[in-house]
């Protein structure tokens, strides 16, 4: 795509990088308080890492600084997107060796962008998606060892290193965490029906099977701040989310639908990060899909039969 | 589709008063390719001195030159030089009463005097049941439609009242925005006599005449007018003159004085902003007919032709276009459904089929792509 300075006119609706510093402020509030409670507490009676601290600034930091080099170097996509796909991985326990799973991804998608970029039904995010979901996949079949599903035990790529921590900073707090979704609604960018669906879902999937196959710890399912963070932040992230409003809604039932029965029945803290792995890959179906569905409808909806003007329908002009 | 509200700089205020350039030293007339030019060199106003050119001064033919107008095309025209004397060919008489004309008498005698897109639209809407005057300029910062039916509320209201006389419209209803404070005031002065005319308010978001269907709940036919078209009806049948004069605005924040300019139709450009424009000394950029739906030109042999709607001289301002964040907003924003963001990432021409050169989607990106150029060029290459 090509990139030149547009002579725009005066009229101006949004101002440059004000989505990522609207995220960053939106933060201020969960960070105190995860900070307090889980960072400065646990340091204070030598329970943590002080390193751990950086470990919060990763979402808005390294962000900030992919989306700046991809800006400079990169080809089509906002590098926040793959930084959020890079930050799903480094969430889930670690089973293969995670240079290697990098390096394998980097050069699949590199070859695939450069050798299938050029066919018309071809979208390398499409793809990229695809590639990734699949080895973010096998990466979890290893979910099955009981002793990796174990949260005591279980360590995640970023743990490695930024240490173990009693609890996270982003998901101290269920309450911050909604007020964070408030803050975030007032914004114009902001996908805000994609978190709203994926919970609704979840805690509606979490009920019906409490009917069903009763557990006996249904609020620990549900006030699960893993799974509210991953769909207020994660989920709506503007480059990799749907951007047409049904397909905005499908995809957050299907991640919500998803990441409760991973939540149920593999792991309680990062089912619904694999759930959102395994669903990267619908966006640009559902988009499609709808879009084309919506075009017939306003095509049926808008056309209306045009009278033609006929010359010969005209009276002759009377000589005075 | 989302509606969206222009934002303006409101310190760019348009003068109250019209400023009239009925003088020009040269007028130029563009020549239609089919036309056989008339062997005379003395002319009078209004004149016709082919089957399709009519003078708007009187003077004397003294050559052609190749001239720009506002949709770009450089056209053959000729030159005028006008002796200031104004001396018409005929005087005629106005008609007392427009009422007494049936409606393919209007259509005759409009398309007699070369006005064929009205009177295709009179015809064409003739068993319509509504009868709107549409008082919305959609483009920001050019006030045309509003000045024109500003200073002229009681033309407007007796050609309403006598096509009304003439045709089997069961309303009539003047469609103003709810910002546009002064013809409010004017209209609310007149609309007393008229007591059958019902005046609108719609919201000022951009396009609205687009969707005037679902703001005034239109359940018939309907027959919508500008001002500027019901004047050109009115100076037709009322008169029986031709349109020698046009209204365009002149405005913009690289000018200190932004006004409404009647000139006589071929006048050059160049002559009137030399004449009454005082520019700012900051580096400028030049748009025709509008910021969203215009284009950026240089006004270099440019007249006044009725496809110029306005100038819009700006200050310039650079914005390097970012990546696409995939936000959808100017698919949100579409007016008539395109995906501008599917035409983005596959070139998929079906995407933008419809597209009616809004500029919407553009204004609205957050990345500051020019969506509008692109879709621009190719429609070009087809």
């Amino acid at each position: 795509m090509k990139r030149e300075k547009n002579n725009r006119p005066y009229l101006t609706q949004f101002q440059p990088n004000e989505y990522q510093k609207y995220i960053t402020y939106s933060l201020i509030f969960l960070l105190c308080y995860g900070f307090y409670k889980n960072g400065l507490l646990p340091i204070f009676h030598q329970d943590a890492n002080i390193w751990y601290l950086l470990k919060l600034m990763i979402y808005p930091i390294g962000g900030y600084l992919f989306g700046k080099i991809s800006e400079k170097y990169g080809k089509n996509q906002n590098g926040f997107y793959a930084f959020y796909g890079l930050l799903i991985g480094m969430s889930m326990p670690i089973q293969l060796n995670w240079l290697l799973f990098l390096l394998i991804l980097g050069i699949l998608f590199w070859l695939f962008q450069i050798f299938l970029a050029n066919i018309k039904w071809f979208s390398p995010l499409l793809l990229s998606r695809g590639i990734f979901s699949l080895l973010i996949v096998i990466n979890s079949v290893s979910f099955l060892n009981p002793s990796e599903g174990n949260q005591e035990m279980v360590y995640t790529t970023l743990d490695i290193f930024f240490g173990r921590s009693i609890g996270g900073i982003y998901t101290t707090s269920i309450f911050w965490l909604f007020i964070t979704f408030l803050i975030l609604c007032f914004h114009d960018l902001y996908k805000k029906e994609i978190p709203v669906f994926v919970l609704i879902t979840y805690i509606m999937s979490a009920l019906c099977f409490e009917i069903f196959l009763p557990t006996g710890n249904l609020l620990l399912t549900i006030l699960n701040s893993s799974t509210i963070f991953a769909s207020i932040f994660l989920a709506s992230e503007i480059v990799s989310a749907p951007y047409i409003d049904k397909s905005k809604w499908t995809y957050g039932i299907l991640v919500g639908f998803f990441g409760f029965l991973f939540v149920r029945f593999i792991n309680v803290q990062e089912g619904i990060y694999l759930s959102l792995a395994l669903c990267s890959f619908l966006p640009p179906l559902l988009d499609k899909w709808f879009y084309h569905r919506q075009k017939k409808r306003s095509f049926v909806d808008s056309s209306k039969p045009k009278i033609p003007f006929a010359k010969n329908n005209l009276p002759k002009l009377k000589k005075s | 589709m989302k509606k969206i509200t222009l934002k303006k700089d409101y310190s760019i205020k348009l003068k109250s008063q019209i400023t009239k350039h009925f003088m020009p030293q040269y007028v130029y007339l563009p020549i239609p390719k089919e036309d056989e030019l008339f062997s005379k060199i003395q002319v009078k106003k209004e004149e016709k001195i082919s089957k399709y050119l009519v003078s708007p001064v009187s003077g004397k033919i003294v050559g052609i030159k190749y001239c720009q107008n506002a949709l770009g095309e450089i056209l053959k025209c000729l030159t005028i030089l006008n002796d200031y004397k104004e001396t018409y060919i005929k005087r005629t008489s106005i008609r007392k009463n427009i009422q007494q004309l049936s409606l393919e008498q209007i259509v005759l005698e409009l398309k007699e005097y070369q006005y064929h897109e009205i009177a295709e639209k009179l015809w064409q809407q003739k068993n319509a049941k509504i009868l709107i005057l549409n008082g919305i300029e959609e483009e920001p910062y050019v006030a045309n439609e509003i000045f024109c039916n500003l200073t002229n509320p009681s033309i407007m209201l007796e050609m309403l009242d006598a096509l009304k006389e003439m045709n089997t419209y069961e309303e009539v209803k003047i469609v103003i925005k709810n910002t546009d404070r002064e013809n409010i005031e004017a209209y609310h002065n007149f609309l007393g006599t008229y007591p059958n005319m019902e005046l609108v308010l719609v919201p000022d978001f951009y396009l609205v005449s687009e969707f005037l269907e679902d703001y005034m709940e239109l359940k018939k036919d309907y027959l919508l007018l500008k001002p500027s078209e019901l004047k050109i009806a009115y100076n037709v049948l009322k008169r029986r003159h031709y349109q020698t004069e046009h209204l365009f605005t002149i405005s913009g924040d690289g000018i200190t004085n932004p006004q409404m300019i009647e000139a006589k139709l071929g006048s050059s450009v160049t002559e009137i902003m030399q004449t009454y424009i005082h520019f700012k000394k900051e580096p400028l950029k030049i748009y025709i007919n509008g910021i969203m739906r215009g284009r950026i030109t240089s006004l270099e042999n440019m007249i006044v032709t009725p496809d110029l709607q306005a100038i819009l001289i700006m200050k310039e301002s650079t914005i390097e276009e970012k990546l696409c964040i995939n936000c959808g907003k100017c698919y949100q924003v579409c007016p008539k459904g395109c995906n501008p963001r599917a035409y983005l990432e596959n070139r998929n021409k079906e995407a933008i089929k419809n597209c009616i050169d809004c500029g919407l989607c553009s204004y609205i990106c957050p990345s500051f792509i020019n969506l509008r150029k692109e879709m621009q060029d190719e429609k070009r290459e087809e």
